[in-house]
C-alpha cells in the first residue's frame, strides 16, 4: 500500500497554500504539524479529493484521487465535521455507510460494532443535536471508520475529547496504522509525539521536517514551537 | 445497489425531518380544501328571486341541474329557459336556472347582456357560442392555418349539447390556477436546501469523499426531490378533488367539456380535461422540482433559493403580455405559473412542430421536460466540480 503525492500544489489567489509537495507514505501514523495557515487542512483536502489541485497528483496503489475505487479506500475526519441534527446517530452512520458503499446488513454491524468503539452504543437512537461536542466528535471518528479505510485522514480529531478519550483514541490510531495509512493533524503536539511513526511538519505550504522523531533528537513540542516563532518572528 | 436505496429513503428522510414541511404542508392542504368551501361562506345571495345562503344556493342549483342532467340544450330548452326567467314564479326560474347561467358562460360577462341579445341568444345559441370563439380568435390572433386546423377540429364536436351537472370535476380547472402557486411555494420552501444544506451543515466534504458521494448522491438527491414534488402535486391535487366531489358531488365526469367551458374547442369530456389538467399539474411539479434544486445547489442558500421563484410567482400574477404580441405573449402563457388555468381551455394558438399544429398545453410537457433535462444536466457538471475550499 502506497499513497503518492507528487507536486502537488494548490494556490488560493496570491496565497500559496500547498507548494509543490512530494512525498510518498506507506503503512503508520503520519503526524501533521503546522501553524494556522500553514496548508495542512488544505492538503488534506486535497488528499481526500475534495479539492481539486492547481497541480500535480495523489494516487493510492496507482489509483487516482478523482475516482471512485479511491474514494471507496478512504476516510475522512474534516476539522469543520458537518452532521444532520434531526438524524440519530445511527441514521447517520447508516446513511454514511451507504454512501461509501456497504451493504445494508454489513453497515448496520459495522455501524453497531464503531458505536460501541466510541461509546456511543446507550445514545445510538438519540438525534445528533442533543449530543455534546465530544459525542459528536467520536461520532465524525466513527464515520470515518466505516469502511475500514486503507487511508484514514483525521484533521484535528481530538478536539472536544476528554483527556480518557483521547487517549482511547490515540490506542485506536495506533492499532489502525499498523496496516494502514493514518494522516493525522492536530495542533496539540502532545497526542503526535505518542502515537505518529513519522512527524510532517508543514509551514507556508511545503514540509519543512520530515522524519522519524526520536528522544535523542530533544523536545518535539520545544522544536514545533522554534519554527512556529520563527514564522511570527519572519 | 441496495446502498442507493437506502441513500434514496435518507434523503426522502432529511426533506420529512423538517418541522417546516409539515407545517406548511398542513397549511397548504387546509388551503386545499378550502378552495371548494370559499363559494359556500358568503352569507346570502340571490338566487332567481330568493336570498338564499349561498350553501343552500349550491344546494338547489345542484339539484335543479341533476333534474336536467342528460336534456339536451336544443331550442326547446331555450325557450323553456326564456319562458322562466320571465315568469314571476321564484321556483320557475329555479328550475332552469343552470341553463341559464350556462347561457351566460357563452356570453362571457351577465353585466352586457341586454335583454335583446339574450332574446337573440335563446334563439341562436350555437351560433353565438361559435361567434364567441371565433372573436376569440380574431383576439388571439390566430393565422388562416390556424383558423382551418380549429374548423375542423369544431366541426368533429356534436352539437346540441346535452346537459349535465359538472361542478365537482370543472371546479378544478378553476382551482388549478390557486393548486399551482400553492405548489410552487411549498416546493420552494421544501426543496430549497437539498443541496444548500450539506454546505450549510459542512457535511459536503465527508459526501463528496465517498465512494456514492459524487454522481450517484447527485441523482438519488434529484430523484429523491422529484419524488417529493410529484407526491405534494398528486396529494394536493387528490385533497381539492376529493373536497370538490364531497361538496359539489362526482357527477358529468363524462359529459362533453363545453357544458363546463362552454367557448372550449377539445372534443373531449370534462373527466379526460381532469386528467390532463393532472398530467399537466405532475409535468410542473417535476419542472419546479428540478428547477428548485437546480437552484439549491448553484446559490448554495435556501433563502435565496426560495425568494427566486417567489418573486416570479407575484411577478406573473401581476404581469401579462396581451394577444397582440403573438409570440411573447404565447411564450409568456407557456410558463408553468401561466398554464395551469381555465382560459387555457379556449387559448386556440398553436405551435407548429415539425410540421404538427398543437396547443400550449400538449407542448408545455416535453418543454419542460427539456428544461428539466438540461437543469439536471448542468446542476451535475455544477455538482462533480464543487470543491471544499477555505471556509
Amino acid at each position: 500500500m502506497e499513497l503518492i503525492i507528487d507536486r502537488l500544489t494548490k494556490q488560493y489567489h496570491s496565497k500559496i497554500a500547498v507548494d509543490r509537495i512530494s512525498i510518498k507514505l506507506q503503512q503508520g501514523v503520519y503526524g501533521l504539524l503546522g501553524a494556522n495557515g500553514a496548508g495542512k487542512t488544505t492538503m488534506m483536502r486535497l488528499v481526500c479529493g475534495v479539492l481539486k489541485p492547481d497541480s500535480g497528483t495523489v494516487t493510492l496503489d496507482h489509483l487516482d484521487v478523482s475516482t471512485e475505487e479511491y474514494r471507496a479506500k478512504i476516510g475522512y475526519l474534516p476539522q469543520d465535521f458537518g452532521y444532520y441534527p434531526d438524524f440519530t446517530g445511527m441514521d447517520f452512520l447508516l446513511y454514511m455507510a451507504a454512501l461509501k458503499g456497504i451493504k445494508k446488513k454489513r453497515a448496520k454491524h459495522r455501524a453497531n460494532e464503531l458505536l460501541e468503539l466510541v461509546s456511543l452504543r446507550e445514545e445510538a437512537g438519540k438525534k445528533i443535536k442533543n449530543y455534546s461536542g465530544g459525542m459528536k466528535q467520536r461520532l465524525g471518528i466513527a464515520q470515518a471508520l466505516l469502511n475500514q479505510p486503507q487511508l484514514l485522514v483525521l484533521d484535528e480529531p481530538t478536539a472536544g475529547l476528554d483527556p480518557k478519550e483521547r487517549v482511547r483514541f490515540r490506542n485506536l490510531i495506533a492499532e489502525i496504522g499498523k496496516e494502514n495509512i493514518v494522516i493525522l493533524s492536530t495542533h496539540i503536539v502532545s497526542d503526535i509525539e505518542h502515537i505518529a511513526d513519522t512527524i510532517l511538519m508543514m509551514k507556508d505550504g511545503q514540509f519543512i521536517y520530515q522524519g522519524k522523531w526520536d528522544e535523542s533528537q530533544g523536545d518535539l513540542e520545544k522544536f514545533y514551537l522554534k519554527q512556529f516563532e520563527e514564522n511570527v518572528y519572519e | 445497489m441496495n446502498e442507493i436505496g437506502t441513500l434514496y429513503v435518507y434523503e426522502l428522510k432529511k426533506t420529512f425531518n423538517r418541522k417546516i414541511v409539515w407545517i406548511v404542508g398542513g397549511i397548504m392542504l387546509l388551503l386545499c380544501v378550502f378552495l371548494s368551501l370559499s363559494d359556500l361562506i358568503s352569507n346570502s345571495t340571490s338566487y332567481g328571486a330568493e336570498e338564499v345562503s349561498a350553501y343552500e344556493r349550491m344546494k338547489i342549483n345542484q339539484e335543479n341541474a341533476r333534474d336536467l342532467s342528460g336534456t339536451v340544450i336544443d331550442h326547446t330548452l331555450q325557450q323553456k329557459v326564456k319562458e322562466s326567467t320571465t315568469n314571476v314564479k321564484p321556483k320557475s326560474m329555479q328550475k332552469y336556472a343552470p341553463i341559464y347561467f350556462y347561457m351566460l358562460k357563452i356570453i362571457g360577462n351577465d353585466s352586457m347582456t341586454s335583454e335583446i341579445y339574450f332574446d337573440k341568444l335563446y334563439e341562436e345559441l350555437y351560433e353565438e357560442r361559435e361567434h364567441q370563439i371565433s372573436q376569440n380568435r380574431t383576439d388571439q390572433k390566430l393565422t388562416e392555418k390556424e383558423r382551418d386546423i380549429w374548423r375542423n377540429r369544431d366541426a368533429k364536436i356534436k352539437t346540441p349539447f346535452t346537459f349535465e351537472y359538472t361542478d365537482g370535476w370543472s371546479n378544478l380547472w378553476d382551482f388549478a390556477y390557486t393548486i399551482n402557486y400553492l405548489l410552487l411555494l411549498m416546493l420552494s420552501i421544501c426543496l430549497s436546501n437539498v443541496f444548500s444544506v450539506e454546505h450549510l451543515r459542512k457535511t459536503d466534504a465527508i459526501i463528496l469523499c465517498s465512494k456514492y458521494g459524487r454522481k450517484e448522491l447527485y441523482f438519488v438527491k434529484i430523484l429523491a426531490g422529484i419524488t417529493f414534488g410529484v407526491t405534494t402535486a398528486l396529494l394536493f391535487f387528490g385533497v381539492t378533488a376529493a373536497a370538490s366531489i364531497l361538496i359539489y358531488g362526482a357527477d358529468g365526469f363524462h359529459a362533453a367539456i363545453q357544458i363546463a367551458f362552454p367557448l372550449c374547442s377539445w372534443n373531449i369530456s370534462v373527466g379526460a380535461s381532469v386528467v390532463i389538467l393532472l398530467f399537466l399539474l405532475i409535468a410542473v411539479a417535476i419542472l419546479y422540482s428540478a428547477v428548485i434544486m437546480f437552484l439549491s445547489e448553484i446559490l448554495k442558500n435556501s433563502v435565496a433559493v426560495m425568494a427566486i421563484p417567489v418573486g416570479f410567482m407575484i411577478l406573473t400574477m401581476l404581469m401579462d403580455v396581451p394577444y397582440q404580441f403573438r409570440i411573447a405573449s404565447q411564450i409568456y402563457d407557456l410558463l408553468p405559473t401561466n398554464l395551469l388555468a381555465a382560459w387555457e381551455l379556449w387559448d386556440d394558438r398553436l405551435v407548429s412542430i415539425l410540421g404538427y399544429y398543437v396547443t400550449n398545453v400538449q407542448i408545455a410537457p416535453i418543454v419542460y421536460l427539456l428544461i428539466t433535462l438540461l437543469t439536471l444536466v448542468i446542476g451535475k457538471r455544477i455538482y462533480m466540480k464543487y470543491q471544499v475550499g477555505a471556509r
